[in-house]
Parts: structure tokens; sequence; C-alpha cells
């Protein structure tokens, strides 16, 4: 594969960002490689109802 | 390769939290992981002794990624040697994130959450299962 990019001329004015979350990334430049992963576990079991139990104790 | 130049005249962040970043400069390689354990309830309780033992899967599961190892013949000019940015405004950086100003070669960011919600009281018990439904 080639690959062949041409940077101009690159100026912003404002950016406005509410939240950066769960390994995302900001980035004002450059990079070679970027991994980002996010596992995210809520299933319908996790939902309990009852009195309190304490999870994961020792 | 080489890289550019980044400029920014000003910036703002309110909160950052678990293993977020903000890095004005150059750096090599980032790698950030973030395990969280969340309970949700529906009363204030906090019991401290509680997720000393977690071993739920999620935590422990491998990711698999793709490689980046492919042959890739790149190649780029660069017309103006740098990124101009005024002004940036950020409210919250959470959970493993990366807020760089300055260049990079490898990131990895790398973020498990797993969420419980405990409901006790019975009027929350038939809005929670509506809300699921």
């Amino acid at each position: 594969m080639i690959l062949e990019v041409i940077n101009h001329d690159l100026h912003v004015v404002n950016i406005n960002i509410i939240a950066i979350a769960s390994s995302s990334a900001v980035l004002v430049g450059d990079t070679d490689s970027m991994q980002m992963v996010c596992a995210y576990d809520s299933p319908s079991s996790s939902l309990l109802i009852g009195p309190f139990v304490p999870i994961a104790t020792r | 390769m080489l890289k550019r130049i980044s400029k920014v005249e000003r910036i703002g962040i309110q909160i950052l939290t678990f293993s977020s970043h903000l890095l004005i400069g150059d750096s090599t390689i980032i790698n950030a992981k973030s395990d969280t354990f969340a309970v949700k309830r529906d009363k204030e309780l906090f019991l401290e002794n509680e997720g000393d033992v977690i071993n739920y899967g999620i935590f422990s599961l491998p990711l698999i990624l793709p490689p980046i190892d492919q042959q890739i013949y790149y190649r780029n000019q660069h017309m103006c040697g740098c990124i101009v940015v005024n002004r940036i405004n950020i409210l919250g950086a959470t959970s493993s994130s990366i807020i760089q100003i300055g260049s990079n070669k490898n990131i990895y960011l790398e973020n498990r959450r797993k969420e419980i919600r405990q409901i006790a009281e019975p009027e929350n018990i038939q809005k929670a299962t509506n809300q699921t439904e």
C-alpha cells in the first residue's frame, strides 16, 4: 500500500469539547499509530433488585 | 518521521480524572489503562470493604487488536511546519483518555468498565424495569 500525504497550512480558531471519556484522545499534533480499546459491561443480570448486599468483599 | 510543531494559544480544562492525561510536548509511547467497577444504588451507601476481590471476566478477557505491522509505504510532505489552534475548551476528560499538544509515535489506551445497579426501594423498582425494557 502506498500512502502519500501532503499537509498544507492548518489553522483552527476554536475547539469546544464537553467530555472525553472511555479511552479516547484529542491530539493536536502528529502520530504514527493509535490503538484504543474500551470494554463496557452492563448486562441485564447486573440489575440487582432487593436488599443491599455488599459486592465482592474479601 | 519529521513531525510538525503544535501551537496552542490558550487551553482550558475543568476536570481530569481516572488515568487521563494532559500532555504538553512530544512523546514516544503512551500506554494508559483504567479498570472501573461502578456500583449505582438508589440510596447513598458506601461500604469501604467492597470491591477488594473483583473476578469479573471483563477485567481479564483478552482484547484482540488489529495488527499495526502492516507494510505501508508512507510518505508525507509538510508544506507548513506547524499546526495552530487559538483556543481549546474542554469540560472534562476521564477513563484513560489523552489530551496532547504535540507529536507522538504510539498511543495505546485501554478502559474496562463493569457497571452494577442495586435497587432496594419498591417505588424505584418500577422505574428501573421500565428503563431496561
